[in-house]
């Protein structure tokens, strides 16, 4: 079970939600719905050691939608049956960093 | 049987030169847990009933830390009397039930406005008030059982079980992200109501207004939060799980048998999700007048919860916004809760003949392909219909579908009539009766066959029966767990929670340790037992005589109990009766062992507001 990986997932979208408290669109819903699916999952997969994404507080929504969606992406699918909000997570976090990419534009 | 109360009440209120007490909150604790015995005597209870949320903002408010030891009139003799009144219930059942629950909320309320008077500390008070309020909204607007009720409940027991280590990181920015997105909802429901009318403007914008100020004091919450050593410690898992587990119910996908207007009642007699409670969770000093808005506007429209109205679905939606298909679905189920009912303009009861029948399915079958098919690749059933029309066709379909369930309506009423859990049979036997509705193929028997289809749907619906949290019981012979309530769970389903998936696997390793620890003689016996191995089999293998074989056995089940009992103090969750958290507690003293400056910088700014 990749624990670390599910507590940094937590992390970002725990920053992407702060991010987006004052947004009330159905993008920001979306966001707060994938929040309560990695809550729960790194509850109950915690990390035995304590997990850190360097430069969170200087991340943008949309880099940690990005950053949690290369994380979840990143893990076996088989997993599913452990965890069974992954594919929703999957397609909640692919369909976010699709609108946010629309409505910020292109970086870089 | 309550003459011993009101007796007590009175001299409560009355009483010249009554015993005191030091401490009004055991007192109440105690008295709390006597009406709890009385609930449960009167009939199953959900974490949902009033007295079941008195006793969680009761263990809330126990559990605050500031609360210092209250000097007030004893409540000793009420909670005898209550006590008395718990063993007569269990020794007349056939008491009128109805009336003794409604009895129960009137002292409990009375009960709990007296000692929130007499309250000092603020959280305290705050915690009462939330149980106070549950009971008014009984009393005076009472409502039926809802999902999102049921989530609130556990969303309150969670804020409940934090309190004790409140000043944790941990917990302030678990709340503050579960808030967060039960205020989205909220204002979502409250902006869609007030679109369609169902809610007075002046009283949607003060609300709106003040969930976009409550949010955005959480967001400075968080921005304050330094989350690098944050989830890795045992205490603050256990905080995630409770809270967690409550988010993801709240925070899920809504349910579509539950109407907008149901879910926005709940979130309003809550305070939207005990705002203040929140407030004061999350030490936001910006975050505490907005709370209180919303309290106060949410007593208001408990005072006149008719102010929220339903109100009927447009009779054709709006075309779909052109978005692609994946996003589309992503957002599909929340564009469709909308405030309304849709419904039958067939008259209850109505027999149809076959062509009606054949015309309603037809239209069923069509509004199904419109909602689901892709307009560039069209299914067969509308090749030749411009998709335009396709939104059109989608009404017709649920139109269609509420007037066969229409017309068939009374057999539920038939079906349920001198039924336990009458209302929640009723409830599912709807819910049924509309998948009957969806599957009913008039080409397998005949168009006329409709009414004798969902008789058979209803019948075996009933023969199956709700248990007592209301959910439809499995097609299943074994044997069917009772539901439990008031232990930090809700029997709303009997699929195992995250919470206890760990408390399990927590479980199964105490007992493969503790297993391991037992002498050969006793454990090679036991595991085969625990194997299913029979005696006569077990005795044979390892050369005993059955009667040996038994013996040894059950020595080791004792050992094992032992062992596992004396481990019983690491649980991580504790029932109510309990009244506190051993984990939680560890974690907050922990914490407060912690030195000041290995917080670092992020927490202490947190902590110096």
């Amino acid at each position: 079970m990749p624990a670390e990986s599910i507590a940094k997932v937590d992390l970002l979208l725990g920053r992407a939600t702060m991010l987006t408290a004052d947004r009330w669109d159905d993008l920001a819903a979306m966001i707060h719905e994938a929040m309560g699916i990695s809550l729960l999952m790194a509850a109950t997969h915690p990390s035995s050691r304590p997990v850190n994404v360097p430069g969170l507080t200087r991340l943008t929504a949309l880099e940690c939608v990005e950053n949690a969606l290369r994380e979840v992406q990143a893990w076996d699918l088989a997993l599913a049956a452990e965890l069974p909000d992954l594919a929703q997570l999957r397609v909640l976090l692919a369909d976010v960093r699709r609108d946010l990419d629309s409505s910020v534009g292109r970086r870089g | 049987m309550w003459q011993a109360v009101r007796r007590e009440l009175a001299r409560l209120e009355w009483g010249v030169e009554p015993p005191l007490t030091l401490d009004l909150m055991a007192d109440w604790t105690q008295t709390v847990s006597s009406l709890v015995t009385i609930r449960q005597a009167i009939g199953p209870i959900s974490t949902a009933d009033p007295i079941a949320l008195l006793a969680t903002a009761t263990t809330g408010a126990a559990r605050t830390a500031e609360v210092k030891p209250i000097l007030a009139p004893s409540l000793g003799a009420v909670s005898a009397a209550l006590a008395d009144v718990g063993q007569d219930m269990a020794s007349y059942p056939d008491l009128d039930r109805k009336r003794d629950a409604a009895t129960l909320n009137h002292v409990a309320y009375e009960l709990v406005h007296w000692v929130r008077v007499r309250t000092p500390d603020e959280q305290a008070k705050a915690w009462l008030l939330a149980g106070e309020t549950a009971l008014d909204g009984a009393i005076h607007a009472p409502t039926t059982r809802s999902a999102v009720g049921v989530g609130l409940a556990a969303w309150q027991g969670a804020l409940a079980a934090v309190q004790p280590v409140q000043a944790a990181p941990i917990v302030r920015r678990s709340v503050a992200l579960g808030h967060l997105a039960l205020l989205r909802d909220t204002h979502a429901l409250v902006e869609e109501a007030k679109r369609a009318g169902a809610l007075p403007e002046l009283y949607a914008d003060a609300l709106l207004g003040s969930i976009r100020e409550l949010a955005r004091a959480h967001q400075t919450t968080l921005s304050q939060i330094d989350c690098r050593r944050l989830g890795s410690t045992r205490g603050d898992q256990a905080v995630m799980l409770k809270l967690g587990t409550a988010v993801r119910i709240l925070s899920g996908r809504p349910d579509h048998a539950e109407p907008s207007h149901v879910r926005l009642d709940a979130l309003l007699r809550s305070s939207a999700g005990q705002a203040v409670l929140v407030a004061n969770l999350t030490s936001e000093p910006s975050a505490q007048p907005a709370a209180a808005r919303i309290s106060r506007l949410s007593l208001e429209y408990l005072t006149n919860p008719r102010m929220l109205r339903e109100v009927d679905l447009p009779k054709a939606p709006a075309p779909p916004a052109p978005v692609e298909p994946k996003a589309a679905a992503a957002r599909e189920p929340r564009a469709a809760a909308r405030i309304a009912l849709m419904e039958s303009t067939v008259s209850p009861g109505t027999v149809l003949d076959g062509p009606s029948i054949l015309a309603l399915c037809q239209a069923r079958d069509l509004g199904v392909a419109a909602a689901t098919g892709d307009p560039l690749n069209p299914p067969e059933i509308l090749r030749g219909v411009d998709s335009s029309r396709w939104p059109q066709l989608v009404a017709e379909g649920r139109q269609a579908v509420t007037d066969l369930v229409g017309s068939v309506i009374p057999m539920v009423y038939a079906q349920t009539r001198r039924t336990p859990n009458a209302a929640d049979t009723r409830g599912q036997m709807f819910v049924e009766l509309m998948g009957a509705a969806h599957r009913f193929d008039p080409q397998r028997t005949s168009p006329e066959g409709w009414a004798s289809y969902a008789w058979m749907t209803l019948k075996h619906a009933r023969m199956r029966g709700v248990d007592e949290a209301g959910v439809v019981r499995k097609r299943t012979t074994g044997p069917r767990p009772s539901t439990v309530t008031l232990d930090g769970r809700d029997p709303a389903s009997r699929t195992p929670g995250p919470g206890e998936v760990v408390e399990d696997r927590h479980a199964v390793a105490a007992i493969t340790q503790a297993l391991g620890q037992l002498p050969t003689s006793l454990r090679e016996p036991l595991s085969a037992s625990m194997q299913g191995h029979p005696l006569r089999e077990i005795a044979e293998d390892l050369g005993y005589s059955e009667s040996t074989a038994h013996r040894r056995i059950k020595e080791a089940r004792e050992l094992l109990k032992g062992e596992l009992d004396a481990r019983r103090h690491d649980s991580p969750w504790v029932p109510f009766d309990t009244g506190t958290d051993p984990v939680l507690r560890r974690a907050q003293r922990l914490f407060e062992q912690t030195p000041t400056l290995s917080r670092g910088p992020g927490i202490e700014g947190g902590m110096r507001r």
